[in-house]
């Protein structure tokens, strides 16, 4: 059998989107060319857990988004929407309040009406809120049953303090507290076209765009609206680096081991995501090699670099058997510490670059992966070119530079451990 | 409308090629005509403890995935109880390597006792982690052992006990191998930026020449259900919850699509009928939700929901009841069914965005024994109309055909 050659990728370059303005000034970003005739439109406004005026109230709003108006009910209000096959779907980000439309280009402006009518007119009746309170407080309580869950919440509020949106918890008191008034003032202040950006991707020409400018366009700012968005928090480490929560018959425990990190901003960050590739961020890595693939420890074994407006993180996470925990945990610094004692071999950096390569082309891939790829940058306030940047300086970063950096960012002493299980 | 164009090589192999020039990827997809419910009752497991040796290398490469990462490609694999699939995705220029890489695992794996060690042990983690360590984990174990007399649908693909999967020996999953991974039991779909001879030429050189026996196809058999049964269990669960199941048709029959109709106007979206009634009117569920299982042979029809603190069993129980009643006495009008049909319609479109999406269904669809049901489902679907959800719903909700699991937390003993 002959052995194929393996040939480089050609130069990965990201297209520019559509960029115009509605009526009302609010940007607009689009990536067109689906086959199918279906928009995907995203609304993003500078908001979330970073501006509500309490615990909770992003994510609550977003839960009773469709809620009801004056005058339909939220049954009357989801049929409508249903019966045209859409979705609209809201979501509270750490620092956005996301606004999401899917539909079929020929139910668009229906669909676009009710989004306006969600977007505008939504009441919060007191008895939708008190149904989503009680089973919030339900639903939490299977969520605190699971042992990753549990690993993660604790994990966050080690990082970031129970205080910081970043990191504070869910719980039942925090749920109990939201009130009417409360989603009533964050959805009147944070929901604005002048603190909102649009996003459309799929297949779409000039009728569609004249639509969205007829609904979205014509959107009139409240007056006297005062923005929070430069609130400023202090994140309140914790004085304890390991935590460990016991839960009685697990059979598994959930481990993370991390800090709080650079975001996309950082000079080293282009260059760390190909080392976190090699450490833990793929099939091939060292920590699935070992822990998986040679130990056969766990199922699985990842570690990552989330990156967040203000902050990022990077974390490390497994599940393993208790019997296994001490030599999984050992394990996990030992390969940290390789990083920093051995340059990488040549074969293995190409094998994670290549891998890497790969990975940033399929994000350059249609409408779908570019609107994504091109929001996550928006949200950062990245422009998207330094997406070109980074492919390159992924292609140029070399051993010397992966070991400076392990030495530099993945020392021991710096980490939290959780262990729930 | 979906292109694709087919092809059997001399060797039983079966090749799908579509060609989508907007991508720089090609996705090579190959599946394989075994699942769980071809395994042996007393070693069950074998079909998803064999997807992860897969991986262990084969003749001429010493591991699969290294090979494909440095072509800058991804790949995974999934096993369900009638078919394991296979997907690699590489940027057009590599092509050739997933080829190489399938061609050579598909008769020349290296199954040793090392990779057999380290993946039953990586099996076992991922029992527990996902049916033994997690509230409600074991639900699937219980309800098919229940709703199944005869069919090997009674296990689930991770396997009946962790025991099966622990006692895997070499012998048996060698003969596993040469049992089912044979060129005439694959489906191999090329999809995206290749042309469709290429496509054919690459297949021909890379598997054209391998040599195997013909599987023998078998059919499983299922008795009727003539009398209702119920099952209670006490777990440490937060909540209180029940699964109603019922056998339905199998996927090729006509009522299917009145199957995933049905479930759907129950509890598709925030203004379905159990969603609206028993979650917001009635405040008896937390959460509810009723699908189809969409398996190959005999399928389930399953509503499950977690009850509210303080409600009666019986009460809530009685609830899923009187919807489904509704369903057999009542037709669903006409704006209902056009909501859920527009519903599947836009799912449909948005998912077939998906390159990956449109390959694994050309697979899927070859299996069932006609590819081209990826253009057809679509009017499958708008000709389902008020009269055929009636008779299913009247056919299959009856108390004779159900099957009732009470799952529920300890201190309510």
């Amino acid at each position: 059998m002959i052995i194929p050659q393996i040939h480089d990728i050609d130069k990965i370059t990201f297209p520019n989107p559509e960029e115009i303005r509605l009526k009302n000034n609010i940007p607009l970003f689009g990536f067109n060319g689906t086959q199918n005739d279906i928009i995907r439109l995203d609304l993003i406004f500078n908001s979330g857990r970073w501006t509500e005026p309490a615990r909770l109230v992003a994510e609550s709003t977003s839960k009773l988004f469709k809620s009801g108006t004056a005058a339909l009910s939220s049954f009357q209000l989801n049929e409508q929407i249903d019966s045209y096959g859409s979705t609209i779907k809201a979501t509270a980000g750490y620092n956005t309040f996301n606004v999401s439309l899917y539909c079929m280009n020929r139910f668009l402006e229906p669909s676009l009406q009710l989004l306006k009518t969600c977007l505008t007119e939504i009441t919060f009746p007191e008895h939708e809120l008190e149904l989503l309170q009680k089973n919030a407080i339900a639903k939490l309580k299977v969520s605190q049953e699971k042992n990753d869950y549990l690993a993660d919440v604790a994990f966050k509020k080690t990082v970031f303090g129970e205080t910081h949106p970043y990191g504070y918890e869910t719980n039942e008191e925090a749920i109990r507290n939201i009130t009417q008034a409360l989603l009533q003032q964050f959805y009147k202040q944070d929901l604005q076209p002048n603190n909102c950006t649009v996003f459309i991707a799929g297949k779409y020409g000039d009728t569609e765009l004249q639509l969205i400018d007829k609904y979205l366009g014509d959107w009139n700012q409240e007056q006297g609206i005062k923005n929070t968005e430069n609130n400023v928090f202090q994140a309140l480490k914790s004085e304890q680096k390991n935590i460990r929560i016991t839960k009685e018959k697990s059979v598994q425990a959930s481990i993370i081991i991390g800090k709080e990190f650079f975001n996309k901003h950082h000079e080293d960050y282009a260059s760390f995501v190909l080392l976190n590739t090699i450490f833990g961020g793929y099939f091939g890595s060292r920590l699935m090699s070992n822990i998986r693939e040679e130990k056969g420890l766990t199922y699985g074994i990842h570690s990552g670099l989330s990156t967040l407006k203000h902050s990022g993180v990077f974390s490390i996470q497994t599940d393993t058997n208790l019997e296994n925990l001490d030599v999984c945990l050992r394990e996990i610094y030992l390969e940290m510490e390789r990083l920093q004692n051995e340059l990488i071999p040549l074969k293995e950096i190409t094998l994670a670059r290549n891998y890497l390569l790969g990975k940033f082309l399929g994000r350059t891939d249609g409408p779908f992966n570019q609107i994504e790829v091109f929001k996550s940058y928006f949200v950062e306030n990245l422009t998207i070119n330094k997406f070109e940047d980074f492919v390159e300086t992924i292609k140029q970063t070399d051993a010397l530079s992966l070991q400076g950096l392990a030495q530099k960012y993945l020392q021991k002493d710096t980490m939290y451990e959780v262990v729930a299980g | 409308m979906i292109d694709y164009s087919r092809e059997v090589l001399d060797n039983g192999l079966t090749l799908i090629h579509h060609h989508d020039k907007t991508t720089p990827f090609v996705i090579v997809n190959t599946l394989y005509k075994v699942g769980a419910k071809h395994e042996d009752e007393h070693r069950t497991g074998f079909a998803h403890l064999f997807e992860h040796l897969m991986f262990s290398g084969s003749k001429h490469f010493a591991d699969f995935d290294k090979p494909l990462q440095e072509a800058g490609g991804e790949n995974n694999a999934f096993t369900n109880n009638d078919y394991t699939n296979y997907y690699d995705m590489v940027p057009a220029v590599n092509i050739e390597t997933p080829m190489c890489l399938e061609a050579d695992r598909m008769v020349n794996l290296n199954i040793n006792k090392k990779s057999l060690d380290v993946q039953r042990k990586v099996v076992c983690e991922e029992f527990k982690e996902n049916y033994i360590n997690q509230p409600y984990g074991n639900v699937w174990h219980i309800l098919r052992e229940m709703v199944y007399e005869k069919h090997p649908y009674r296990w689930p693909t991770i396997g009946k006990e962790l025991k099966h999967v622990e006692d895997a020996t070499l012998e048996d999953v060698k003969a596993f191998y040469s049992k089912y991974y044979q060129p005439s039991n694959a489906i191999l779909v090329l999809a995206g930026n290749i042309e469709k001879e290429q496509a054919s030429t690459l297949a021909k050189t890379y598997f054209g020449e391998l040599t195997g026996s013909v599987v023998e196809k078998r059919i499983f058999e299922e008795p009727e259900q003539t009398m209702a049964k119920e099952k209670t269990v006490y777990e440490d669960v937060p909540l209180n919850a029940i699964y109603i199941a019922f056998k339905i048709c199998d996927r090729l029959h006509p009522d299917y699509y009145a199957s995933d109709v049905t479930s759907d106007i129950l509890s598709n979206g925030t203004s379905s009928r159990l969603h609206q009634k028993l979650v917001k009117e009635e405040k008896a569920f937390v959460e509810i939700d009723a699908y189809i299982t969409s398996s190959d042979d005999i399928g389930m029809f399953v509503v499950e929901g977690k009850i509210t603190d303080g409600i009666e069993l019986q009460k809530a129980t009685d609830l899923i009841w009187a919807e489904l009643k509704k369903m057999q006495e009542e037709k669903v009008n006409e704006s209902e069914l056009q909501k859920c049909k527009n519903k599947m319609l836009t799912y449909m479109n948005f998912s077939e965005a998906s390159l990956l999406n449109r390959a694994i269904s050309l697979a899927y669809y070859e299996l069932l024994g006609n590819a081209n049901l990826i253009n057809e489902e679509e009017q499958q679907y708008d000709a389902v109309n008020a009269e055929h959800i009636q008779q299913f719903a009247q056919k299959t909700f009856t108390k004779e055909r159900s099957n009732t699991l009470f799952y529920l937390k300890k201190e309510s003993k």
